[in-house]
C-alpha cells in the first residue's frame, strides 16, 4: 500500500478561511507529425500506450461551516466537503491483484485566530455521501464518524476525525478500474455551548491509498 | 395340553415329523404302590400329565371293591430329558380308595389313539376326560390328531366307550365328534374336552389358545343339540377347561396365562395359573372368580376338580418328579377347601404340598438368597426373572427358565443385580448364558460381546469392578466361571454389553447366575441362649475372614418343642449360607425367663438398616431396620419402635424387631428395649434416607435435529444425564445434542440421581435430513408399519438393510397368527414427498402354497402410494409386474410418483377355507428425487480483514447471485450496514473500521432478503474471517 496523493483543504468554523491545496492532474503528452521542404521523411509513430493512473481530485480547497442546529448544550456548525473524485484510468490488467483503493481523511484541531482555546478535531464529524459509485456496488462510502459529544452510532465511532477515517473505498480496485467515482460528505462541528466565539481554522487532509 | 406359543407352532412343523416313531406298547399290567406325597408317582419311572379325575361309586360297573374308587386318568409324557415337545402316545390312570392313605394302583396304558380310533394318527394323546354316561357306561373324550383331515389344524375330539373304567375301549362315534369340520366348521385348536352329564343332558366344553367353545349332546353322548357357541367371561383363559357342578352352581376351572408383573395369574406367559369362573347354568353367563392355584414348576398347568369321600380335591401336574420337566410332568393331588360364606361359594387358594423347603446342602453359592433386580423391568412376559437364582438349569430350557431381554428393539447394555441383607464376602461367579443367535448378528438372543462383574464398595459407596478377575467368558454351553479377589459387599451386579452387528443389538439371556462365597478357614457357631419355649434361633453367625468378621445367614434345623420345654442344653445343626465345607453345630442353653433376681443392667440395642444401599447415604429401596437387643441375662426383651415419630409398635418376648421403612424421603427410626426385669435401654435412633425411584428424563428433537434432554428426580435429585449416539460411548450431557450428520441416528439417554438410581435408557430418533436429493433404496430412512406383525417377528426387519440367507424369526416381518386374513399390508412413511421409481421385496415361507396355514408366498401384491391431493391410496401405474418369489427379490418398476408414503398390499394364498400368513425379509423402495431444498436467496459473501494506514478493517462483500434485487444486511462486530436493493450481479460492500491495529478472527452475518417463487425469503449467511495485525 502506498499513499498515492494527499490533499488538504481548510475547514473554517465561524468565519471563512482559505487554504490552498495543490491538485496535480497528469496531462497526457502527445507527439504529432511535423512538416519539411525537401525530403519527405515519414515515420509511423504509434500512439504512446501511457500507463493509466489512479488519482484523486477535490472540487475545492476550502469549506466554511455555518451554524445550524445548535441546542442549549451544543453549538453545531455544518458544511459539505467538496466533491472528491477518484479517477482510475488503469485497465484491469494494470491493477495489481488484490489491490483495493481507499480514501481516508483526518483533521487538525481548530485553532482560533485570536488566541481562543482550540477546538479538538474530535469535535468534527462527517457522514460520507456517495455521489457516483458506479454500478458494481463495489465502491462504497465510509461509515459515519460522529463527534466526541455524541453517542456512537457504530461501535466506537464517536471519535471525530482525529485519526484517519474512511471516506470511500472499493472492495476490489481491479473490478472498478477505468472509471471515476465521486463522493462528498456532510461535515459537522459540534462544540460545547460555552465555546469561545471567534474564527477557527482546521486542515482536513485526505489521502488516497492503494 | 399346550403347545407353548404360536411361534413354536410355526417353527416346529418340521420337528414334529421326527417324533412320529412311536413304539407300539402293549397295555402294561397295573402296578400298585403307596405314596402319600406329591407327585403321586414321583420316582421318575413314569411321567403323567393332564389329570382327569373320576369317582367310580361302589357297585358301579368295574368297581367290586365295595368302596368308592377315585380314578385319575392321565396322559403319558414320554419326552426325553432334552426334548421340548409333548411326546404322548397313550393314556393311563391312577386309582385309589383313599387319597390320604396313598395306596395307588397305576394303569400305565389304558388306551392308545390309533388302537381305538381307526381315523387317528398315533401319538398326541393330549388331555381327555372320562365320565359316566347317561346309560351308566364309561365315556372317554380325548383329543385325536385326525389322520386324513384336510383341515389346517387336524386336531379333533373323539369319544371311546367301555363297560369298565379300565376298558377295553371302543370308538363310540366312529369318527370325530368335534373338529374344524364337524359338526360345524371352526378354526380353533380342538383339544382339551371337559364333559358334564346332568340327567339326560350332556354338555361339552373344549378349546385351547384362548378359544373356549361349548356344545350340548343328546343322551347318546355324541349327537349335537343345537350348535357350538363361544364361551366368554373366563379372564385369561388359555386352555385345559374343567367343568363341574357343586350345590347348584356351575364351575369351570382352567389354565390362564394372562401374564405380567401385576397379573393375579402368572408373571411369565409360558406358565399358567389355574383360575375359575362360575355360572348359574351350563350356558353361562360366566363370571371370573380368581385363581385357585399359582403357576406350577411345569410351564403347563391342568386342573381336575371333584369331590371324593366327602372331600374336594384338585388334581394337577408339575415338573417336580425325579428327572421331571416341562414335557416330563407328574400328576399331583391336593385338597380344595370352600368358602361357603360367599355367594356363589368360592374355592380357597390351594396350597400345593409338600411345601418347598430350603435346600440345606452346604455349598458356596449365595445367589439363591439374594434379592434380584434387573435392567429391563417389567421383564418381557415370556421370561421369568426368578430363573436367575432358582438353582435350576434345564438341558433344553424354555424362555421362562431364564431371564432374558429380547424385545423388538434391544439396547446396548443390560444388567442383573443381586442384593443381600448383610455384607457377604464373595470371590467367584458362575453364569450360564442362553442364545439362539451367534455373537455379532445383532438380532435374537446372543451371548454378550463383553460383560463384567461389579460390586458395591461399602466404604466409597460406588460400583467398582471386582479385583483381579480371571476373565469373563461368553460361552453358551455350561457355566462360565469367573474368580476374583475376595470382596465384602451387599450388592453385586453383572453388566452385559450386548453383541452387535454395528447397528442393532442382540438381547441377552441368562439361565442361572451363581455368586460364590469366599470360604473361611472354618466356621464355629457360638453357644446360644433361648428361653423356655423359644424356638427361633439367631439367623446369623459370625464368620471370620482374617481380621474381618461378617454375620453370615445360617439356616438351623427346626427346634422342637421338646428341646426347649425346660431349662437345659441341646445341640442344633445348621447350614451357613455360602459355607461349603459342611454343616455347623452349636450348643443351645435353655433358660427360665423368670430368672431376673438382681438384674439391674438394661439391655443393649442396635439399629441396623438393610436395603439397597445407594450413594451419598441414600437407600434405593424400602429399608428394613432391625432393632436388635442383647441382654446380659440372655432373656428375651420387649422392643418398642417408632417410625417418623408415629404410633409406637411394641414387640414382646423378642430378641429383635424389624421396622419397615418405605417411601421416598428422609425417615427416622427410634427404639428402646426392655428386659425381663424391666430395665429399659437408652433410646436409639437412626436416620434413613430413601430414594427408590429412578430419575425420569425426557428428550425432544428439534426441527433442527438437535436433541434436548430434561430430567427430574423428586428425592435425591438428578446427578447427571448421560447419552450416547447410536453405538457410541455414554457421554455426560451438557447441552443440546446436535445431529452429527444428515443420517438417521438413535440417541439413547438416561439420568442418574444422587442416590445412584440409574434410569433405564430411553431412546429418541433423530430423523434423517432427507431434504437433499435422494437416489437408491430409501427404505432404511422410512418409518415402517404393518397391518399386523407376529410377536416373534419384527416390522423393522423390513428396512434393516439385512437379507440373510436363513433369517431368524426376528429378522423377518411376518403375520402368522391363529386367524390369518386374506389381506395384509406393509408401509413406509417419509418426512416429505419423494419421487419414487421402483420397488423390490423378497417373501419368506415355511409352508407350501395351498396349505392355508403356516407362511407361504402370497397370491399377489400391489404397490400403492398415498395421493396427497385426494388423500387416498392409489395403485402405482405402469407397474412392470409383481413377482412372489421367496428366493429372489421381486423387482417392480413403475411410472415415477412423488409421495410421502407407499404401501404394499398383499393378497395371501389360501386353500379355499383359510389363508396362509405372509412374511417379507426385506423391502426396498427406490427414489430418483431432486431434493427438497428450502427456498433460499443466493448471495456469495466474502470477508477479508484489511489494513489501511496501520488500522484494521473488516471488508465484507456480498455478491448477489439471485435473479432479482436483494436486500443485503451486513452485521459485524464493528458496525452494520444495510443495502436495500442490490441489483442482480451487483454487490453490497463495506469496510468496517475497527480503529485498532489488529482484528481477531471472527465471523460476519449477512442476511439476504429477496423474492423466491413469489415469496419473500431471507437467507442468513455466517462467514468466518481470519484475524490480521497491521504494521504501524
Amino acid at each position: 500500500m502506498s499513499t498515492l496523493n494527499r490533499k488538504r483543504l481548510a475547514v473554517a468554523g465561524a468565519a471563512s478561511a482559505v487554504l490552498a491545496g495543490a491538485v496535480a492532474l497528469p496531462s497526457p503528452a502527445l507527439a504529432a507529425p511535423g512538416d519539411s521542404d525537401d525530403i519527405r521523411v515519414t515515420v509511423d509513430i504509434e500512439e504512446i500506450n501511457e500507463p493509466g493512473v489512479l488519482a484523486m481530485s477535490i472540487a475545492g480547497d476550502s469549506v466554511a461551516l455555518a451554524e445550524n442546529g445548535s441546542t442549549l448544550l451544543v453549538r453545531q456548525f455544518v458544511g459539505t466537503l467538496p466533491t472528491v473524485t477518484v479517477t482510475d484510468t488503469r485497465t484491469a490488467d494494470e491493477v495489481p491483484d488484490g489491490a483495493a483503493w481507499a480514501v481516508l481523511g483526518s483533521a487538525t484541531d481548530f485553532t482560533g485566530d485570536a488566541g481562543q482555546a482550540p477546538i479538538g478535531a474530535g469535535h468534527l464529524g462527517w457522514r460520507p455521501n456517495l455521489i457516483d459509485g458506479g454500478e458494481t456496488g463495489l465502491v462504497t462510502e465510509g461509515e459515519e464518524v460522529v463527534t466526541v459529544l455524541d453517542e456512537p452510532t457504530q461501535p466506537g465511532n464517536n471519535v471525530g476525525l482525529v485519526d484517519q477515517e474512511l471516506l470511500v473505498s472499493t472492495f476490489d480496485s481491479e473490478a472498478v478500474a477505468g472509471d471515476a467515482y465521486s463522493v462528498n460528505a456532510n461535515l459537522y462541528l459540534r462544540a460545547p455551548a460555552d465555546v469561545a466565539a471567534g474564527s477557527y481554522t482546521s486542515t482536513l487532509t485526505l489521502s488516497l491509498f492503494e | 395340553m399346550k403347545i407353548s406359543v404360536g411361534c413354536w407352532a410355526v417353527a416346529t412343523a418340521a420337528a414334529g415329523l421326527l417324533i412320529g416313531i412311536a413304539t407300539p406298547a402293549q397295555a402294561a399290567d397295573p402296578i400298585t404302590f403307596t405314596n402319600t406325597t406329591n407327585p403321586i408317582l414321583g420316582d421318575g419311572s413314569y411321567y403323567s400329565a393332564d389329570p382327569a379325575p373320576l369317582v367310580v361309586p361302589a357297585g358301579a360297573p368295574g368297581n367290586t371293591s365295595g368302596r368308592d374308587e377315585l380314578y385319575i386318568y392321565t396322559g403319558h409324557d414320554e419326552a426325553g430329558p432334552s426334548t421340548n415337545d409333548f411326546v404322548m402316545n397313550e393314556w393311563g390312570a391312577f386309582r385309589t380308595t383313599d387319597v390320604q392313605a396313598g395306596q395307588w394302583t397305576h394303569y400305565p396304558s389304558l388306551m392308545r389313539p390309533e388302537q381305538v380310533f381307526a381315523w387317528a394318527t398315533p401319538a398326541r394323546a393330549y388331555a381327555g376326560q372320562v365320565v359316566r354316561g347317561v346309560d351308566g357306561r364309561y365315556y372317554w373324550y380325548v383329543p385325536i390328531n385326525e389322520r386324513d383331515s384336510p383341515a389346517a389344524d387336524k386336531f379333533a375330539i373323539g369319544v371311546a366307550v367301555s363297560d369298565s373304567p379300565t376298558g377295553p375301549w371302543t370308538d363310540h362315534a366312529g369318527g370325530p365328534i368335534i373338529s374344524q369340520r364337524v359338526p360345524t366348521a371352526n378354526n380353533i385348536h380342538n383339544i382339551d374336552p371337559t364333559i358334564l352329564v346332568e340327567g339326560q343332558r350332556v354338555f361339552v366344553w373344549w378349546g385351547s389358545f384362548g378359544n373356549l367353545r361349548m356344545l350340548e349332546f343328546q343322551a347318546d353322548m355324541k349327537t349335537p343339540v343345537g350348535t357350538q357357541r363361544t364361551v366368554t367371561g373366563l379372564t385369561g383363559f388359555f386352555e385345559a377347561a374343567w367343568a363341574f357342578k357343586r350345590n347348584g352352581t356351575y364351575y369351570i376351572a382352567y389354565a390362564g396365562n394372562n401374564a405380567g408383573p401385576t397379573s393375579p395369574c402368572t408373571p411369565a406367559n409360558y406358565h399358567a395359573c389355574i383360575a375359575y369362573a362360575t355360572a348359574a347354568s351350563p350356558e353361562g353367563p360366566w363370571t371370573y372368580r380368581g385363581t385357585v392355584l399359582p403357576p406350577v414348576s411345569s410351564t403347563t398347568s391342568h386342573p381336575g376338580i371333584l369331590e371324593f369321600n366327602g372331600q374336594w380335591y384338585l388334581a394337577y401336574h408339575t415338573a417336580d418328579a425325579v428327572g421331571g420337566g416341562h414335557f416330563r410332568r407328574s400328576v399331583a393331588i391336593d385338597k380344595v377347601e370352600w368358602d361357603d360364606t360367599q355367594t356363589p361359594p368360592r374355592m380357597k387358594p390351594v396350597t400345593p404340598t409338600p411345601a418347598k423347603g430350603r435346600d440345606l446342602t452346604p455349598r458356596p453359592n449365595i445367589a439363591q438368597e439374594a434379592t434380584v433386580s434387573v435392567s429391563n423391568e417389567p421383564v418381557p412376559t415370556q421370561y421369568w426373572v426368578k430363573a436367575l437364582n432358582d438353582e435350576i438349569v434345564r438341558s433344553n430350557p424354555l424362555p421362562p427358565d431364564m431371564w432374558g431381554t429380547w424385545t423388538g428393539n434391544n439396547p446396548p447394555q443390560q444388567w442383573v443385580q443381586y442384593r443381600w441383607d448383610q455384607p457377604m464376602r464373595i470371590s467367584g461367579s458362575q453364569i450360564e448364558f442362553w442364545n439362539d443367535q451367534p455373537q455379532g448378528t445383532g438380532v435374537g438372543v446372543a451371548a454378550p460381546a463383553r460383560w463384567r462383574i461389579q460390586y458395591w464398595a461399602l466404604d466409597s459407596g460406588q460400583w467398582v469392578d471386582v479385583p483381579n478377575p480371571s476373565g469373563y467368558p461368553t460361552g453358551t454351553q455350561g457355566f462360565q466361571n469367573t474368580t476374583f479377589d475376595p470382596v465384602t459387599t451387599t450388592q453385586v451386579r453383572a453388566t452385559f454389553d450386548a453383541s452387535t452387528n454395528g447397528s442393532t443389538y442382540s438381547a441377552v439371556a441368562v439361565e442361572e447366575w451363581k455368586i460364590l462365597a469366599a470360604q473361611p478357614e472354618s466356621v464355629t457357631a457360638p453357644a446360644m441362649t433361648v428361653e423356655v419355649g423359644e424356638r427361633e434361633l439367631p439367623g446369623t453367625v459370625g464368620v471370620a475372614f482374617g481380621s474381618e468378621t461378617l454375620r453370615a445367614p445360617v439356616f438351623w434345623d427346626p427346634v422342637t418343642a421338646e428341646q426347649v420345654a425346660a431349662p437345659g442344653e441341646f445341640t442344633v445343626r445348621g447350614t451357613v449360607l455360602g459355607y461349603a465345607a459342611g454343616r455347623v453345630a452349636a450348643q443351645v442353653r435353655v433358660i427360665s425367663p423368670g430368672d431376673t433376681e438382681g438384674d439391674v443392667t438394661p439391655p443393649a440395642l442396635t439399629l441396623t438398616p438393610s436395603g439397597s444401599a445407594g450413594s451419598a447415604d441414600w437407600f434405593r429401596s424400602a429399608v428394613r431396620v432391625r432393632a436388635s437387643g442383647t441382654d446380659d441375662r440372655g432373656g428375651r426383651m420387649t422392643i418398642r419402635s417408632t417410625v417418623d415419630g408415629g404410633q409406637p409398635v411394641t414387640a414382646t418376648e423378642v430378641r429383635y424387631a424389624d421396622v419397615d421403612v418405605s417411601g421416598d424421603g428422609q425417615h427416622t427410626v427410634a427404639a428402646t428395649a426392655t428386659d425381663r426385669a424391666g430395665n429399659v435401654s437408652a433410646p436409639v435412633s437412626l436416620a434413613v434416607m430413601i430414594d427408590a425411584t429412578a430419575p425420569a428424563s425426557t428428550a425432544a428433537v428439534s426441527a433442527a435435529r438437535a436433541v434436548t434432554v430434561t430430567a427430574s428426580d423428586a428425592s435425591s435429585g438428578v446427578a447427571r444425564v448421560e447419552y450416547t449416539i447410536d453405538t457410541g460411548a455414554w457421554t455426560t450431557y451438557s447441552g443440546a445434542i446436535a445431529a452429527p450428520d444428515t443420517n438417521k441416528h438413535t440417541v439413547s439417554f438416561r439420568a442418574l440421581d444422587v442416590a445412584g438410581n440409574l434410569e433405564t435408557a430411553k431412546t429418541v430418533t433423530i430423523p434423517a435430513d432427507i431434504s437433499g436429493p435422494l437416489t437408491g433404496n430409501i427404505g432404511p430412512i422410512g418409518t415402517p408399519s404393518a397391518s399386523y406383525t407376529a410377536g416373534w417377528n419384527s416390522v423393522t426387519a423390513l428396512n434393516d438393510g439385512a437379507d440373510p440367507p436363513s433369517p431368524s424369526q426376528a429378522q423377518i416381518w411376518g403375520t402368522w397368527s391363529g386367524t390369518r386374513p386374506q389381506t395384509q399390508w406393509i408401509q413406509y412413511d417419509w418426512a416429505r414427498p419423494v419421487r419414487l421409481t421402483a420397488t423390490e421385496l423378497k417373501f419368506w415361507r415355511d409352508s407350501d402354497q395351498g396349505s392355508g396355514d403356516g407362511v407361504a408366498e402370497p397370491d399377489g401384491w400391489v404397490l400403492q402410494y398415498w395421493d396427497e391431493a385426494t388423500a387416498a391410496w392409489r395403485d402405482v401405474t405402469g407397474a412392470s409386474g409383481y413377482g412372489t418369489s421367496s428366493s429372489a427379490f421381486n423387482n417392480v418398476t413403475f411410472d415415477p410418483v412423488t409421495t410421502p408414503r407407499v404401501r404394499v398390499t398383499i393378497q395371501a394364498n389360501g386353500n379355499g377355507t383359510t389363508y396362509s400368513a405372509v412374511a417379507v425379509t426385506e423391502w426396498r423402495v427406490f427414489a430418483d428425487d431432486p431434493g427438497d431444498q428450502p427456498a433460499r436467496v443466493p448471495v456469495t459473501v466474502t470477508v477479508q480483514p484489511r489494513c489501511l494506514a496501520g488500522k484494521a478493517y473488516v471488508a465484507v462483500q456480498g455478491h448477489n447471485d439471485h435473479d432479482g434485487p436483494v436486500r443485503i444486511d451486513i452485521e459485524t462486530g464493528h458496525g452494520e450496514r444495510s443495502f436495500p436493493a442490490v441489483a442482480p450481479g451487483a454487490n453490497a460492500y463495506q469496510s468496517f473500521a475497527t480503529r485498532a491495529a489488529s482484528v481477531a478472527a471472527g465471523s460476519v452475518t449477512v442476511r439476504a432478503t429477496g423474492t423466491v417463487n413469489g415469496k419473500e425469503v431471507t437467507t442468513v449467511y455466517t462467514t468466518a474471517h481470519p484475524g490480521v495485525a497491521c504494521a504501524a
